[in-house]
């Protein structure tokens, strides 16, 4: 064979190889992700109106059988639940904030929402730019009508990947990130109630904790009196550690007010460790269950269910009673009124034109309702 | 003068492979993917497993375009490891210099031109805190791998135009297209994820180049070109 002929072979080889690369794989790397620069919008306000259309949200739930049945149990009059029976994840178009450089009150086109839970009469979710310009927010709706009521704002940027509520104290705790390490902080519900939105002030924080040795706090969720705080891992398993809460609410742990300039709190270690499934994003226990929700791209996404471990023990795939498939980019996962609440985040401007499924609103299902397809799975049945 | 044996090199096999070489580390396939970064990144408290993946991938693509490179020159090494003498020393520690300053212009100048994206630094290691210094670590070593492996491929291409526009006659006009199509394909290579504006990275990363590829055209020394390229990039990464 001539030079002239290997040499082609290695043309058309290196043309080949190359399309492949371009075309089915594309340009660019894992989990950067390229937006348009953060679209223009003339609101005002933060927007509490949907993104998909009813068509949109059906053919998404149709496409996961075991879990559109969960969406459309039947209520108490008969009526199944539709779209319309869900609140719609505000902020998603336009979210009133701050800018994180300059502090000044903006309009954010591109928060990511994370976080959900149910405060007493409230309903709130969380949020953070997905470009990054702008500070981390809660979103406040009336529990019963939906209502948008306002937006907090809060201090920097967080990830704010999960939100609880602790009724005994009536404090509210956040998910963040600081020195290098996990950090929680909770926010008072008389300081909420009286949060100005007009003036949009960063909201302050009742109290401020670093935990042990995680490296982030991922997920939280409060149960007896304790908060379970969680690391979401890509690759790895991720754990979950418990942080006792104090009569007062107050988080136990060594008060380090004095050594960081009285920024923080406290520095607390977890009484409990255990390990759980890979790509968590959010945890709920519930009457002797533990409910895990996984989720990382745009890939699947799952609702795992367990016997609760109080006392220590791992979270593995083979221990689950069930596993229910959801929509593509679900997020934090709470209980309240005996409903599972859903958070996803494919309606945000970074994920909605290319997930592979459309939810704007914060879907719940009914509790029981899992935990009795669980038991039933647990027996030998198969779900998903 | 650059050596005449290197005409009778059969350039091409060795130019596809650093091509695919560069499109298979900035191309999202599953080989690619278990070597990026995670979102989001941990890097501190024992997380050995995630630092020693994310850095094997600079590592591995360092590697292979120096075997490219070695591959190529294997017949006539002396092309790639001259012997310098002093002069050249005192050379490459001025054009050393004269790279910082241009790198530190060209920093200036990519806040002045505009872009028209943006991406999620969520998932970069740019994202890590300045007082993290383990995460800190690991992305100046992902940087100089990365860095060391682009350098060869781009010393590679200017290689081969010297050897194939200036073998056979040489003129101060041909140089200049040498260089100008070298400092394309830089600003080209450099041109990653993380890093997306061709027509920036042009003005800055590749001009930046001009210092390299002078002192490679007066050492014929690769690891000589190397070695001021890893100081450069340290005193900018820790000093600027």
């Amino acid at each position: 064979m001539t030079i002239k002929h290997r040499n082609l072979i290695w043309f058309g080889i290196t043309i080949l190889i190359s399309l492949l690369l371009i075309f089915k794989f594309a340009w660019g790397q894992f989990n950067i992700h390229f937006t348009n620069s953060e679209p223009k919008t003339q609101a005002t306000a933060t927007t509490d109106t949907g993104l998909f259309s009813k068509q949109q949200f059906n053919e998404t739930v149709d496409h996961f059988p075991n879990f559109s049945q969960l969406v459309r149990e039947t209520q108490d009059d008969e009526e199944y639940y539709t779209m319309n029976d869900f609140a719609v994840q505000p902020g998603l178009l336009a979210t009133r904030t701050r800018n994180g450089a300059n502090g000044k009150t903006v309009m954010c086109t591109t928060m990511v929402p994370q976080g959900v839970t149910v405060a007493g009469n409230y309903l709130l979710t969380t949020a953070y730019d997905g470009v990054g310009k702008h500070n981390s927010v809660i979103y406040v709706q009336n529990y019963q009508t939906h209502k948008l009521l306002k937006t907090i704002v809060l201090h920097g940027k967080p990830h704010v990947g999960g939100i609880t509520y602790d009724p005994q104290s009536k404090e509210v705790w956040v998910c963040g990130r600081q020195y290098g390490q996990a950090a929680t902080f909770a926010i008072s519900m008389k300081a909420i109630q009286n949060y100005d939105d007009a003036k949009a002030p960063l909201i302050h924080y009742n109290q401020k904790a670093l935990l042990g040795y995680l490296t982030r706090a991922s997920f939280i969720t409060y149960h007896k009196q304790a908060l379970y705080v969680g690391l979401f891992n890509a690759r790895g398993r991720g754990h979950v550690e418990k942080f006792d809460l104090k009569k007062d609410g107050s988080i136990a742990g060594e008060n380090i007010g004095k050594a960081t300039q009285r920024q923080w709190n406290a520095y607390s270690e977890s009484v409990l460790q255990q390990n759980v499934l890979t790509q968590i994003q959010g945890i709920v226990y519930y009457h002797g269950y533990t409910i895990l929700s996984q989720s990382f791209g745009s890939g699947q996404s799952k609702l795992y269910v367990f016997k609760e471990k109080p006392s220590g023990g791992n979270y593995r795939p083979s221990d689950a009673l069930t596993s229910i498939e959801t929509p593509a980019h679900l997020e934090q996962i709470s209980a309240s009124h005996g409903r599972l609440y859903m958070n996803f985040e494919s309606g945000s401007y970074s994920y909605r034109h290319r997930s592979p499924d459309n939810v704007d609103r914060i879907v719940s299902l009914n509790l029981q309702d899992i935990i009795n397809q669980a038991k039933i799975d647990g027996k030998g049945g198969s779900h998903s | 003068m650059i050596d005449t044996r290197l005409n009778k090199l059969n350039w091409l096999p060795f130019l596809c492979c650093s091509w695919l070489l560069y499109l298979f580390f900035n191309t999202k396939n599953p080989i690619n993917n278990f070597f990026a970064i995670q979102n989001p990144i941990q890097l501190d408290s024992g997380q050995f497993s995630d630092t020693f993946v994310l850095l094997s991938g600079p590592i591995i693509y360092c590697a292979i375009a120096g075997l490219i490179m070695y591959m190529c020159f294997k017949a006539n090494l002396e092309v790639l490891i001259s012997r310098i003498s002093w002069r050249t020393v005192w050379l490459g520690l001025g054009l050393t210099v004269i790279r910082i300053l241009l790198s530190i212009l060209g920093i200036v100048f990519e806040n002045i031109i505009p872009t028209f994206h943006s991406y999620n630094l969520d998932a970069s290691l740019e994202n890590i805190l300045p007082y993290e210094i383990h995460g800190y670590w690991v992305q100046f070593i992902r940087e100089l791998f990365t860095n060391l492996g682009t350098q060869m491929i781009i010393l590679l291409v200017f290689i081969y135009l010297l050897t194939r526009l200036m073998s056979r006659k040489s003129s101060v006009g041909r140089l200049v297209v040498i260089y100008v199509i070298t400092i394309i394909i830089s600003g080209g290579l450099t041109t990653t994820a993380t890093d997306p504006y061709l027509l920036r990275n042009i003005f800055t990363t590749g001009i930046a180049e001009i210092p390299i590829l002078i002192l490679y055209q007066k050492s014929h020394n690769v690891p000589a070109v190397l070695i001021a390229n890893t100081i450069c990039l340290s005193i900018l990464y820790w000093f600027v």
